[in-house]
């Protein structure tokens, strides 16, 4: 045993470890062992965990005649709504788009229908005298010289 | 359509195992009724667009979030009976609340006798487990998942799976050991 160590000691001097160093190693490798035990379970404990597992499958399977007839009355229930709701999503998905087209010509058309009839556009010829260079006195007086003129005022 | 029938034979195949699960962590037939119905409508709301692989983790994955709520739920409710002196003494609270919802399914220990299966005694002491070493053993030894899916489920380190793996079946063999096997 002496010897063992010795020469142990002797191998790790002549890699150049001295031994407080490899010590330290020696306990380092330790503790990583002891944690990648951890969660590692016995022989007796996985027969422990066999049985547990088979005494879980077995209850699963047997389960009583109520509550299985409870289990598949909600998973009916389930599917029953699942099936409406794809009803629902489909019948959606096929009237929107057509529901929508009506809504839009019918906004469209109520709005062309009800259109103001006064139009606030002007015409070509009211555009024209409006930029007009003349004065505007002329056309303010224009009845004045009509009659001016029906007068013969000059004459 | 063909969707609704995937799902109908998913849930055909994995009601009754979950049906237990839920019974074991909740000891009532009812709640864990209610449980696998919600974790039911929730796959098939949120998740029936997935690939029906991926569907099982997804389905663990939920039921024992919705246990965990109901953990949360009876741990309100069990504050409020002890601050209005419905319940037991406070001075029985250890550090974790887990531990201390009450176990409604307690049977006499004459009905014990005449149902000595192991299953009731395995679904009692896993109930007693605190919760995280009760999903850990469920899904680990239960169902079967491999240390890296449990964690992924239990949203926690491998190592801590690992921990709390072995720490439940440590117990449970010490508490239930010679009555199972």
């Amino acid at each position: 045993m002496t010897d063992k160590h010795n020469d142990s000691r002797s191998m790790h001097e002549r890699d150049g470890i001295a031994s407080s160093t490899q010590s330290q190693i020696d306990l380092i490798r330790e503790q990583a062992l002891q944690r990648a035990a951890v969660g590692m379970l016995s022989e007796e404990e996985d027969v422990f965990v066999d049985a547990c597992r088979s005494s879980y499958d077995q209850a699963s399977e047997s389960l009583p005649a109520d509550i299985q007839s409870q289990l598949t009355h909600r998973r009916y229930q389930l599917i029953d709504t699942l099936v409406l709701r794809d009803k629902r999503r489909t019948f959606l998905s096929a009237y929107l788009p057509v529901a929508t087209a009506v809504a839009l010509f019918l906004a469209v058309t109520l709005y062309t229908r009800f259109e103001p009839s006064i139009s606030t556009k002007f015409s070509a010829e009211e555009i024209q005298s409006m930029a007009a260079s003349e004065d505007f006195e002329l056309y303010e007086e224009l009845e004045f010289y009509q009659w001016l003129h029906d007068e013969d005022v000059f004459s | 359509m063909q969707k609704n029938h995937a799902l109908d034979s998913f849930f055909r195949e994995h009601e009754r195992r979950a049906f237990r699960i839920a019974e074991m962590a909740t000891g009532n037939v009812d709640d864990a009724l209610d449980i696998l119905q919600d974790s039911m409508f929730k796959l098939a709301d949120k998740y029936a667009d997935r690939e029906p692989a991926e569907w099982r983790p997804l389905f663990l994955t939920i039921l024992h979030h919705r246990i965990r709520d109901h953990y949360r739920r009876s741990s309100v409710r069990n504050r409020f009976r002890v601050w209005f002196q419905w319940g037991h003494n406070s001075d029985d609270a250890e550090d974790n609340p887990y531990e201390n919802f009450a176990d409604e399914q307690q049977s006499s220990p004459v009905q014990e006798v005449e149902t000595a299966q192991s299953y009731a005694l395995l679904s009692r002491e896993v109930r007693r487990l605190p919760f995280r070493q009760q999903q850990a053993f469920m899904l680990r030894a239960l169902e079967g998942l491999d240390v890296a899916n449990t964690a992924t489920l239990m949203g926690c380190s491998e190592g801590s799976v690992k921990t709390h793996y072995s720490r439940a079946v440590k117990h449970l063999r010490l508490q239930i050991g010679e009555l199972i096997l």
